[in-house]
């Protein structure tokens, strides 16, 4: 399986570099976001809203 | 774990913790923090411009989610952000400019170091005292001082009404159009000149000579943190330098981290926010003076090597070429027992550079997350803002 993905990706690399560049930008912004949100999950789990930011300095 | 773009095998973990540990420095301070991870991606395996290649693509993820976060708190402005874009690309171009004229002068490394270290102790040195300014106001007059907004010199600088003079909404200031463009290219000719992302001298910039809060200054460079990223992670991986795989890894530590950082910003005040800045300031300026004396140490034996090969009848042309060959250099410190301390100590100094810089981190962000988790808590008592 891993080796696939590394001829996948050697594939689209040398191919296709434009293509390589874009998916890295578009993996990179997806993958960031998908783990942002779930931070933000577990954050509001915890009872913080974290859609209004509010001045509740601890210090 | 095998990296097919590069062909090296480097430790995951490892990657996960440095993009974690940077994430939440990064989301805090609204910096990339490419001068710690480019480092230690050189020192897990990655050859250095994959390294840098690498750290640009994982940057686009982690700036995207803490842009977004910052955005929801209203703390970025974007006018501001695109002003400052626009004359960081000039500044940038300039400052590389220079570097390459220093190249030719043979003066580039040291120069640049220096220039790195004093920019870095002056900010650290007079973020320390405001802090302890402020402190002391706080002492002396009962009162919390939460935040400082702007300095004597964006005071100053706010009244020069050289036209066309724009009002920022989100940061509550009205100023010249063309000190923003200033600061944008002065902090682009800092950021070329050095290599850098910039944002350890953006974000100070944006406070102290264009007059935004603190928590603004954070998320408006984070902002264009996410712009020059995506620029330069689309750029880096067209040329093959960008390893997807390292870039995924780091991501994974790096997104949680940058977001777990953000959010602790709501438990912060400004002004300790400005006292953690100083630290990681003044810890890096110590790791980047770790950093040069292994290169004098490197100088030393490479300039004793050229010495010696020269007196050996071989030409300096030759003798360059000798030195530029690694196991030539090894053949050489062998026969030589002062060359080998010097070779010994060179690599000393390095490593200590980039274990201050590795522990800067991890330090740094254990605190912050240690404020977010006690700002979570506390809130949960006080039940003030819940459901809010």
């Amino acid at each position: 399986m891993m080796e696939w993905l590394n001829n996948m990706v050697l594939l689209v690399f040398n191919d296709a570099r434009v293509v390589y560049a874009g998916a890295v930008v578009v993996i990179m912004a997806g993958l960031g976001t998908l783990i942002g949100l779930s931070v933000d999950f577990l954050v509001k789990a915890l009872g913080v809203n974290l859609d209004r930011y509010t001045d509740n300095h601890t210090g | 774990m095998y990296m097919p773009v590069s062909g090296e095998t480097v430790a995951v973990l490892p990657l996960i913790m440095i993009g974690f540990f940077v994430g939440v420095i990064g989301g805090f301070f609204g910096i990339g923090g490419a001068f710690i991870i480019t480092p230690a991606l050189n020192i897990f395996g990655f050859p250095m411009i994959y390294a840098v290649g690498t750290d640009m693509a994982h940057m686009i993820g982690k700036s995207t989610v803490s842009t977004f976060r910052h955005w929801k708190f209203g703390h970025v402005d974007v006018v501001l952000a695109l002003l400052m874009i626009a004359g960081t690309a000039v500044g940038i171009e300039i400052g590389a400019r220079t570097v390459i004229w220093l190249t030719v002068l043979g003066m580039a490394e040291t120069f640049m170091r220096f220039i790195f270290i004093l920019i870095l102790w002056t900010m650290g040195i007079y973020m320390f005292w405001e802090y302890y300014y402020t402190n002391r106001i706080s002492m002396t007059e009962h009162r919390i001082v939460k935040d400082v907004a702007g300095s004597r010199l964006s005071s100053l600088l706010q009244t020069l009404n050289i036209p066309p003079v724009i009002t920022l909404k989100r940061s509550g200031i009205r100023i010249s159009l063309w000190i923003i463009l200033l600061v944008g290219v002065l902090t682009g000719f800092v950021a070329g000149f050095l290599g850098v992302g910039g944002g350890f001298v953006r974000m100070p910039a944006l406070m102290y000579v264009i007059g935004v809060p603190m928590k603004l200054a954070v998320g408006t460079d984070l902002f264009q943190i996410l712009v020059s990223g995506t620029y330069g992670g689309f750029t880096y991986s067209l040329k093959g330098y960008v390893d997807i795989y390292g870039a995924i890894i780091m991501l994974v530590g790096g997104a949680a981290g940058a977001q777990l950082g953000t959010i602790a910003t709501r438990y912060v005040f400004g002004t300790k926010m400005r006292l953690y800045f100083a630290i990681c300031l003044c810890g890096s300026a110590l790791g980047v003076m770790a950093k040069q004396i292994s290169f004098y140490k490197q100088q030393a034996y490479l300039s004793a090597m050229k010495g010696y090969l020269a007196a050996q009848g071989i030409d300096p042309g030759q003798a360059a070429e000798v030195l530029k060959n690694e196991e030539k250099v090894s053949a050489l410190l062998a026969a030589n027992p002062v060359w080998q301390q010097l070779a010994a100590d060179e690599k000393l100094w390095n490593a200590l550079g980039g274990v201050m810089m590795l522990g800067l981190a991890a330090g740094l962000s254990a605190i912050i997350i240690s404020k977010c988790i006690i700002g979570i808590i506390v809130e949960k008592k006080r039940g003030v803002v819940l459901g809010a």
